[in-house]
């Protein structure tokens, strides 16, 4: 299914920011919140892994069921390095790159884990 | 020293609201309780205690070994020193006086300053260049407004205390409270805020410009051609447009909303502009709801020394600003630093993985008082004072009103400020480049 990514600030995983190692933080930052009715289109349950994929890359998040609805074709994810392996560096000459708005193929992912944080990141040459 | 029992008047180290009137009780080194504090702040003032970087540390064949202050300045001011063309990032999460260092600092290296103002507000500051801001202090908005708009912004989640305190709900002088007030959420999903509005108006991802540029066309009272604009009837801005001319002294607030979808600069462009017009039928102010503490601070420091808000190059030896060109996730993605110093940010974590990566790849130097994935890629750590908690400083309110953060506890033993570790780099490369 086509969707629309929309990033933000959630008030868990501002809460949990000062801890990037925590599970807490990873519960807030690896999560997309869906609307119920794509939940169901997408035959998954709350809960349950999704992959979200585009030209950037590919991740595998917690779906979540919005309590924000109804915004069908869109999924939130708070911001953080999850979702960042989606998004496109490209500022259109702003400095900010675009990280709402940004079109995914999402579909359910049974099977597959959400990394963790140094998992997710661990291909860097430092061992980011 | 720090403080024992209860301090009050302290300042919120957390979003741009600074919230002024927090009151912790302290004891035995330790925060207890942190009353008038929303769940952000509690987190905040809490995490003193949890994953902090405790001593210097540098990186020897890709593992880390503690090391002294004195080293770690040593490495660092070389690594800077010898870089041509260096990054310096971050600065919105620590103090005026530590953002002052940094600007001589990258002037002395000949580097790129910039601040994460370039990944949040950034765009609005193109649209303030472009068009001007009508704009107040967040006690006007308290005292005066009975119309608030939030567009593009969430401040249950994100500013959970802006309407408490200087907004719908609070009391001011001449709006007693809520029912003296209107309040219109404009967004793409129904948040938490727009549960609470008078209003909710859902548009369409990255509609925003095109509904912005409706109201526009309608308070000149010309037709909207369009059936459909934004995913809304046309009718429906038709009617908004009424409500915003209805009112006394309104004020919009925006968020990341128009800054990073579609249009960006373009967008704010369009909303201080749409503010602009209702000036002439009625008293409107806008103001962005800045996300980091001192995110303001860093604004107005580098536009005193430099002329420029963010996104400053110093590579030709003087000031040029180009943000898209000089700014940091465009410099990390094109791979273009050839070394960063990371002050109080993680962009490891918060820059597009792409940016990251380029980032990653070269030697970073970190300042920060917690462990994160940046300290993790970092060549150098050097772990700072929590500033607001355990160092003293200045910071900007979102409306750009300076307050004076507070230390209500010591660091960890031997840990130093920000301003402290910066001057003793800059000393050092300044010895380095030649005495000057």
């Amino acid at each position: 299914m086509k969707a629309i990514v929309v990033t933000g600030r959630s008030l868990a995983q501002g809460k949990a920011k000062e801890n990037k190692f925590s599970d807490e933080y990873m519960k807030a930052s690896a999560a997309c919140e869906v609307d119920p009715d794509d939940l169901a289109s997408l035959g998954v349950q709350a809960g349950q892994n999704v992959k979200l994929a585009n030209g950037k890359g590919s991740v595998v998040l917690r779906a979540v069921k919005s309590s924000q609805a109804p915004h069908r074709g869109m999924v939130f994810v708070a911001y953080g390095p999850w979702v960042n392996v989606l998004m496109d560096p490209d500022s259109d000459g702003t400095g900010m790159p675009t990280l709402k708005g940004v079109e995914v193929e999402i579909q359910p992912a049974p099977g597959e884990e959400v990394k963790d944080l140094r998992e997710l990141l661990g291909h860097s040459p430092r061992g980011m | 020293m720090g403080e024992e029992g209860v301090i009050r008047n302290v300042v919120c180290p957390f979003c741009g609201c600074c919230c002024d009137d927090i009151e912790l009780t302290v004891s035995e080194n330790n925060i207890t309780s942190a009353k008038n504090a929303c769940a952000l702040g509690q987190a905040k003032f809490g995490s003193a205690q949890v994953g902090r970087v405790l001593r210097p540390k540098e990186r020897v064949d890709g593992k880390f070994t503690e090391i002294d202050y004195e080293r770690a300045v040593r490495r660092s001011a070389k690594i800077l020193a010898e870089a041509k063309y260096p990054l310096l990032w971050g600065w919105s999460c620590t103090s005026c006086e530590a953002q002052r260092v940094g600007v001589e600092l990258a002037e002395e290296v000949g580097g790129v300053l910039d601040n994460t103002t370039s990944t949040c507000h950034g765009p609005g500051l193109l649209a303030v260049h472009d068009v001007g801001e009508s704009t107040c202090t967040l006690g006007e908005v308290r005292h005066r407004a009975d119309l608030i708009i939030y567009w593009g912004c969430n401040p249950v989640h994100a500013h959970p205390r802006h309407m408490r305190r200087y907004t719908v709900q609070s009391e001011g002088r001449f709006r007693k409270g809520r029912g003296e007030r209107k309040m219109i959420v404009v967004d793409v999903r129904n948040t938490s805020a727009a549960k609470m509005a008078d209003e909710f108006i859902q548009i369409e991802p990255n509609g925003d410009y095109e509904a912005l540029t409706a109201i526009r066309t309608c308070l000149r009272g010309e037709e909207l051609e369009q059936e459909v604009i934004a995913g809304l009837p046309s009718s429906r801005f038709e009617e908004l447009a009424d409500d915003l001319v209805d009112c006394e002294f309104g004020v919009m607030f925006f968020g990341l909303g128009l800054t990073m979808s579609k249009g960006k600069s373009r967008n704010v462009d369009a909303a201080l502009s749409l503010v602009r017009d209702l000036n002439s039928k009625t008293k409107f102010l806008a103001m962005p709801m800045r996300g980091h503490f001192n995110v303001t601070g860093a604004n107005e420091v580098f536009a005193w020394q430099t002329g420029y808000p963010f996104a400053i190059d110093f590579s030709q030896g003087y000031p040029r600003y180009n943000p898209g060109d000089t700014s940091g996730v465009d410099i990390a993605s094109r791979g273009d630093c050839d070394a960063a110093l990371v002050v109080a940010s993680d962009p490891v974590s918060n820059f597009p993985l792409e940016a990251a990566k380029g980032l990653a790849s070269v030697p970073i130097i970190t300042i920060d008082p917690h462990e994160t994935p940046t300290t993790n890629a970092s060549e150098v750590v050097l772990p700072s004072a929590m500033v607001g908690i355990e160092a003293q400083g200045t910071a900007y309110r979102m409306d750009g009103v300076p307050l004076m953060l507070r230390k209500v506890l010591e660091p960890p033993e031997g840990v130093l400020q920000d301003a402290e570790i910066l001057s003793a780099i800059l000393r050092e490369v300044k010895g380095l480049k030649g005495g000057r």
